[in-house]
């Protein structure tokens, strides 16, 4: 007996103390809360898009172009030049095409519902300079190998964003007129090229080709491309390697011992330039201004570690005890830290928490097929009802940030900050009192009309029996909400709204359900009254919502137009907006935007979250930790960040 | 005997149909589709529409059961949707070793531990030892498990630091290292499996072998250090024993956490068990016999009292595939349970389908085993 | 010597109605080689004596007063460990209802080697199978009953086993609590004929406890009557038969039948056995006696000597 417990003592203890490995100092610790599910390109910015994936797979690919964190600016990359729409020029379709456009791409090749025949072409200069990590050089190759390649293989097959980097609709062709100059053939002038298609990670075309050409050999060379996991020595001209996936537990990432911009510097000036100066290759060049004055934030390009080890921690509170204790710098996190976990943290040393605003927006919205939604004065009086001031503030404590705007704040570049918001700085009567007094012009009768008391900022009198204009009783009516499991705050507007939409005798009532229910209600069926969800908003550098959401040819069960907005000025505006290669243009089209939808409402936005983050700050130290979205927005800044000794 | 486990065995594949057809029409009837987790203005609807498509789930539900069973019925469990092109069985398989190693260790110990405090506590009752464990033991188990867990990790790991605070491998330890950790679980499962087998065998050809009572007891020790020795070895030897080590290390805080909750009830179910036992007639002869108290406890109250904690031990190893989901989430362990919980939030019905497949077949079988073991185990009854 | 000297034993249990006086002033003697019958109904303590002789007490057992001698050591002051060793080696014990105790998963023989493998750590196996086999042989039972489980034997088999597992350690006493009460006569013939082989090739001696006169006619020398806890007339069986001088004593033998001599009505003890929580004061069977006297029912009788050897408890004995 006694024997039997000596033996597990000594087991027990050996065990214990035996088996830790020590912390490398170089090393960064990071951790997220799901494991990643493919260590694949195309399967990441494909069909298995989900954010945990590119938390991983940052830090790996060169661009043409890049969009600059913070200020969300389209500035040269790989390019030596930024990109000027007067550059464009013609050429014919069949000059490109002599055999004519392949068969599977031939739908694409029509603007306006006509067949083109001519197409437009810029010419991209690159660096010569820049090396991937086996030593080869990034070419103009590489660059019209990944566009073409998704165009052959099939950009809505590949799914997921690649239709999007390279819309087929917009490219016709990419190739590379020597091995420093990318020419691009366009089907039409569309903002995408800008935004989307030059900015597009490329990929080594000496790793990939001969993979993709074995894969076309079987039988569904898109599942064989998606299923090869051995990219481990897949080449990569950013500060990081491809990881090593242990799945389940962590991915280990390597700097690149080649990265060729190392030690590049970026500034940014308070008349919104930017300058980027690369002291090996004497480059100092300036964008989107004359760089006068002092730089407000200058960033060293590292990386300065060693090395990223992402560690997966599926419980929020484990990850933050792992954090408490050292085993990692910073959790990788897409919503943020729970109020419980801030409280929690702010008692440990060394732990910097920062709040940043979310790019997203919760709003409701309503059938607008249906009576009396499709009405403007019924939607606008609705959204006088609504206090999102009290609600975030005096209800939710702060935990969420009224937003009244399609376009969240955060993305400084778009905002536009002059729009019409319903019942501005009203109390609870002067609300009621506008509400009504919308309505009654708009020909609406009750029953009962509401009456308000100045004094005691109340509704004394309930109204009840709604009429439309026409006579006919406005209808009781549903709306679809998220419940409390999901998401609190959008429970707690949900209730707020069905109350303040009662007192005045607008008879609803909130249904609080599943995720899946609403989604597939709302966009499948398209069987529904009234509907709150949310939007992550996607790339801050180009908003290209404002199609996918209010355009009317995306009204059609399966689009996100759910709401059935059409409005003819609204969709020339939009579409002009897509097509719109000048950048200062495509600012005052979207600021106008903003002002049909603060008017239109198709949908009333309600509010948007803070992201909360923390981090060690006796081991890291960031460039800058002010930025839309926080940290795990742009990738954890796994390139810039410092260690700290 | 033999007529009597075939027939179950036909009992159970019916069952398995039955229940496959069941689970796939609810899944079925689940609102929403594997594209759910990709809407995003990003992702344009003809995307999504192309992933139904090439998912098959646009088709209609006949359709998809028909080419389900078919598959299932050659051992194909399908694709995941959200792991494609990666086959369910392939997940599976990546999984199921975690869980198990978690789960059995954690199972065996709560019920060695419930069975032998039972076994005592019944046996003397009234003391200090009954009191402490009852209310101890009853108290942990109706802790919130979550709450328990972390209130463990908090305490062991972040107070004391001791032991890690979740995952199952040490990410710094295998940075550089070639092996899987799947395959070191396998390696770990391969030595207690091998253990296992040879001290069995001891202990059923060991009587041939011994000629006194005494010279058993060494033999069984003297083999099993042996055995122990050499897998010590084996492991030393092949440079993996500091992974095996860490794994250990890991394992101590998810394995303390559920046999500390869970004890209570096998405890319990063993003590009131035994208390019917222990008025047996064959127990008062045991001690008029003059044998030692502890054997009259063993080998008579205990043995026989341990009948029903058979059954309930049996199903408990059947659920050790289910995994925990609440342990896994806290612990970092990604196992079946995760696995199940996570397809069914995202639609990703084969995977949800095919690892309640897997699971729910070893339930079955894990009944079909308690009732044969019930019949080896009290020679009384025959089928 | 004596092998077996009880004095005085009081045993009362503990129960929710009150205490039961089970065992209340017994005093016996035992010498080798002589079997001792222990007679009375259903509830006047015999069981409870050889529960005492082997000490294995329920819970809610106290031993009040008293000592009992096994070679000159008082067993109740033993220790647990010493008196492991008495147990099976010294006294043993065939029991009733054998059914029970022959635990149902382990088979037969090992539950009589387990019976000597605790008093013989140093046993060989083999040699101890052995050993099984002759006792069962002993018993009249077939060798292979060795593996057999206790459900596949008969009600005679398990009894017979019941007794070649008693004598396994070769005990110097054997107590046999009423074992062949659950059989039918004829199986009890054949028992009763084994157990006196037994003796005779073994020569241990024997407590026999039994209500079944006819049976302790023929096996006991001694023979000590109870009633109601106490011992109401004890000595030589002869004796006791030819001449029954307690009342209850004599109302015993005529209530049985006798194969010889004419055909006579059956005479019954009037009345019920007392309650033994609350037993009637002076004399327990007053009661029930048609020979009752005034004292009688004041003062509990001693034990007094009338002939040779031979003990009544009693005021006005036949």
């Amino acid at each position: 007996m006694c024997k039997k417990y000596l033996l597990c003592g000594i087991l027990s203890f050996c065990v214990v103390f035996l088996t830790v490995g020590a912390a490398s100092a170089g090393l960064l610790e990071v951790g997220q809360h799901s494991d990643i599910t493919t260590n694949n390109y195309w399967a990441h910015m494909g069909p298995k898009s989900e954010v945990w994936n590119t938390y991983a797979s940052s830090g790996i690919y060169p661009a043409v172009f890049t969009t600059v964190a913070p200020t969300w600016q389209l500035v040269p990359s790989l390019a030596t030049k930024m990109f000027d729409p007067a550059d464009f020029s013609t050429v014919s379709l069949s000059e490109i095409f002599p055999e004519g456009v392949p068969e599977e791409r031939e739908e694409y090749f029509f603007v306006g519902g006509e067949a083109v025949e001519e197409l437009i072409y810029v010419d991209i200069p690159l660096y010569d300079f820049v090396e991937w990590s086996d030593g080869m050089p990034v070419t103009a190759h590489d660059v019209a190998f990944t566009h073409m390649i998704t165009l052959e293989l099939g950009a809505v097959a590949l799914g997921g964003n690649h239709p999007n980097l390279t819309p087929p609709d917009v490219i016709a062709k990419v190739e590379a007129l020597d091995d420093y100059t990318v020419r691009y053939y366009l089907i039409k002038e569309d903002a995408r090229f800008m935004f989307q298609a030059l900015p597009r990670s490329i990929v080594a075309r000496h790793y990939w080709e001969p993979l993709i050409e074995e894969f076309l050999m079987k039988d569904e060379p898109l599942e064989a491309l998606f299923a090869y996991e051995d990219t481990l020595d897949e080449p990569s001209a950013g500060g990081f390697l491809r990881g090593r996936w242990e799945r389940g537990a962590f991915i280990d990432r390597e700097v690149n011992p080649h990265y060729t911009w190392q030690g590049a510097q970026e500034h940014f000036y308070e008349d919104g330039s930017y300058r980027f100066v690369f002291p090996p290759k004497d480059i100092d060049v300036l964008y989107h201004g004359d760089g006068e004055g002092e730089a407000w934030l200058s960033t060293d390009s590292g990386p300065f570690v060693e090395g990223v080890l992402h560690s997966i921690y599926t419980d929020q509170s484990t990850a933050v005890m792992a954090l408490s204790r050292g085993d990692v710098d910073f959790v990788f996190n897409p919503v943020g830290l729970e109020v419980g976990f801030q409280e929690q943290l702010s008692e440990v040393p060394n732990i910097a928490m920062i709040s940043n605003l979310a790019y997203g927006i919760r709003f409701m919205g309503f059938n607008l097929r249906k009576e009396p939604f499709n009405d403007l004065a019924f939607r606008q009086a609705f959204a006088t009802l609504i206090d999102r001031e009290f609600v975030c503030e005096r209800v939710l404590q702060g935990a969420a940030i009224p937003l009244a705007s399609v376009m969240p704040p955060g993305n400084v570049a778009w905002f536009n900050e002059n729009v019409t918001v319903y019942g501005e700085g009203m109390g609870r009567s002067e609300r009621v009192e506008e509400a009504v007094r919308i309505l009654s012009e708009a020909g609406y009768t009750w029953e009962v009309t509401p009456e308000v008391d100045h004094d005691t900022d109340e509704v004394v009198v309930r109204g009840r029996g709604l009429m439309m204009p026409d006579g006919s009783p406005v209808e009781e009516f549903e709306m679809l909400a998220p419940g409390q499991a999901y998401d609190p705050l959008r429970t707690t507007f949900a209730m707020f709204i069905e109350r303040w939409a009662n007192e005045v005798g607008i008879p609803m009532y909130t249904r609080l359900t599943d995720f899946s229910l609403i989604v597939e209600r709302v966009f499948n069926q398209q069987d529904f009254d009234a509907w709150m969800l949310g939007w992550s908003l996607g790339n801050p550098a180009f908003p290209t919502y404002f199609n996918v959401f209010f355009h009317s040819r995306y009204t059609d069960p399966g689009g996100f137009n759910a709401q059935g907005y059409a409005n003819p000025e609204y969709d020339a505006l939009v579409e002009e907006f897509l097509s719109t290669l000048d950048l200062e243009e495509a600012r005052k089209i979207c600021f106008e935007l903003q002002e049909i939808m603060a008017e239109e409402l198709p949908y009333i936005v309600l509010f948007d979250t803070e992201i909360v983050e923390a981090y060690r700050e006796d081991r890291l130290v960031y460039p800058f930790t002010e930025v839309l979205g926080g940290l795990q927005f742009v990738g954890g800044m796994l390139g810039t960040v410092k260690l700290l000794e | 005997m033999g007529r009597y486990v075939v027939r179950r065995i036909i009992q159970v594949v019916g069952m398995t149909f039955a229940f496959v057809t069941i689970t796939f029409l609810i899944l079925q009837a689940m609102p929403g589709d594997i594209t759910n987790l990709y809407i995003s203005p990003e992702i344009p609807p003809e995307v999504r529409q192309a992933l139904r498509e090439r998912f098959g789930v646009d088709q209609p539900v006949l359709s998809q059961y028909a080419r389900y069973i078919t598959n299932f019925l050659r051992g194909n469990l399908g694709y995941s949707f959200r792991h494609y092109p990666r086959t369910v069985w392939d997940i599976i398989r990546e999984r199921l070793p975690r869980t198990f190693v978690l789960f059995f260790t954690a199972t065996v110990g709560y019920f060695y531990l419930g069975f032998t405090l039972g076994k005592i506590i019944a046996w003397k009752r009234g003391t200090a030892l009954e009191y402490t464990t009852t209310v101890g033991g009853v108290f942990l188990y109706s802790l919130f498990l979550p709450m328990y867990a972390l209130l463990v990790i908090w305490f062991f790991a972040l107070r004391l630091g001791w032991f890690p605070v979740s995952q199952f491998i040490t990410p710094r330890l295998w940075r550089g290292v070639e092996v899987s950790s799947n395959t070191i679980f396998g390696y770990i499962i391969l030595s207690a499996a091998l253990f296992v087998a040879l001290m069995s065998l001891v202990s059923v050809y060991g009587k041939k072998y011994s000629r006194t009572r005494k010279a058993r007891r060494n033999l069984y020790w003297g083999i099993g250090g042996i055995t122990l020795g050499i897998l010590v070895t084996g492991w030393g030897i092949s440079g993996y024993a500091h992974l095996a080590a860490n794994i250990f290390h890991h394992l101590a805080l998810p394995v303390i956490t559920l046999t500390t909750g869970a004890f209570a009830g096998s405890m319990l179910l063993m003590r009131d068990s035994m208390l019917e036992t222990i008025k047996e007639d064959y127990v008062m002869a045991a001690r008029a016999k003059g044998l030692p108290d502890r054997e009259v406890r063993d080998r008579h109250a205990a043995r026989t009292a341990l009948l029903p904690m058979v059954t309930s031990f049996t199903l408990a190893i059947a659920s050790v595939l289910n995994g925990g989901i609440i342990t896994e989430n806290i612990f970092s362990w990604p196992g079946m349970g995760q696995t199940l919980v996570k397809s069914i939030q995202t639609n990703d019905w084969p995977l949800a389908l095919g690892t309640f497949a897997f699971t729910g077949i070893f339930v079955l079988f894990a009944h079909l085993a308690v009732d044969i073991l019930y019949a080896v185990l009290d020679p009384r009854i025959r089928y | 010597m004596d092998l077996v000297r009880v004095e005085n034993l009081v045993m009362h249990y503990e129960t929710r109605e009150g205490m039961v006086r089970a065992v209340d002033g017994v005093s016996f003697r035992l010498k080798e080689s002589e079997t001792l019958g222990l007679l009375g109904e259903s509830g006047c303590g015999k069981s409870s004596v050889a529960s005492v002789l082997l000490k294995v007490l329920p819970d809610n057992a106290r031993i009040v007063g008293g000592q009992v001698f096994f070679r000159g050591n008082d067993i109740l002051a033993l220790e647990e460990e010493k008196m492991r060793h008495v147990r099976w080696e010294g006294i043993s014990l065939v029991f009733q209802a054998a059914m029970n105790v022959l635990n149902p998963v382990y088979r037969v023989g090992e539950q009589i080697l387990e019976a000597m493998f605790a008093h013989y750590q140093e046993l060989e196996v083999e040699k101890g199978r052995k050993k099984v086999v002759q006792l069962l042989e002993l018993v009249g039972l077939d060798a292979r009953i060795i593996d057999a489980y206790p459900h596949q034997l008969s009600g005679g088999m398990r009894q017979r086993v019941v007794i070649a597992m008693a004598l396994a350690c070769s005990p110097a006493v054997v107590v046999a609590d009423e074992p062949t009460t659950a059989l039918d006569v004829i199986m009890q013939d054949r028992i009763l004929r084994e157990l006196r082989k037994v003796r005779e090739e073994l020569g241990m001696s024997m407590v026999y406890i039994t209500h079944d006169i006819a049976v302790i006619a023929e096996v006991s020398d001694w023979l000590a009557v109870m009633y109601s806890g106490k011992i109401v007339e004890q000595g030589p069986t002869t004796g006791v038969f030819d001449h029954p001088h307690h009342p209850y004593t004599r109302g015993l033998m005529l209530s049985f039948p006798s194969v010889h001599g004419p055909r006579k009505s059956l005479q019954v003890i009037p009345g019920e056995p007392p309650s033994l929580i609350t037993p009637p004061s002076g004399c327990r069977f007053h009661p029930r006696c048609t020979r009752v006297k005034h004292q009688c029912r004041k003062e509990e009788p001693p034990l007094v000597e009338l002939a040779d050897n031979h003990h009544v408890a009693c005021y006005n004995p036949w």
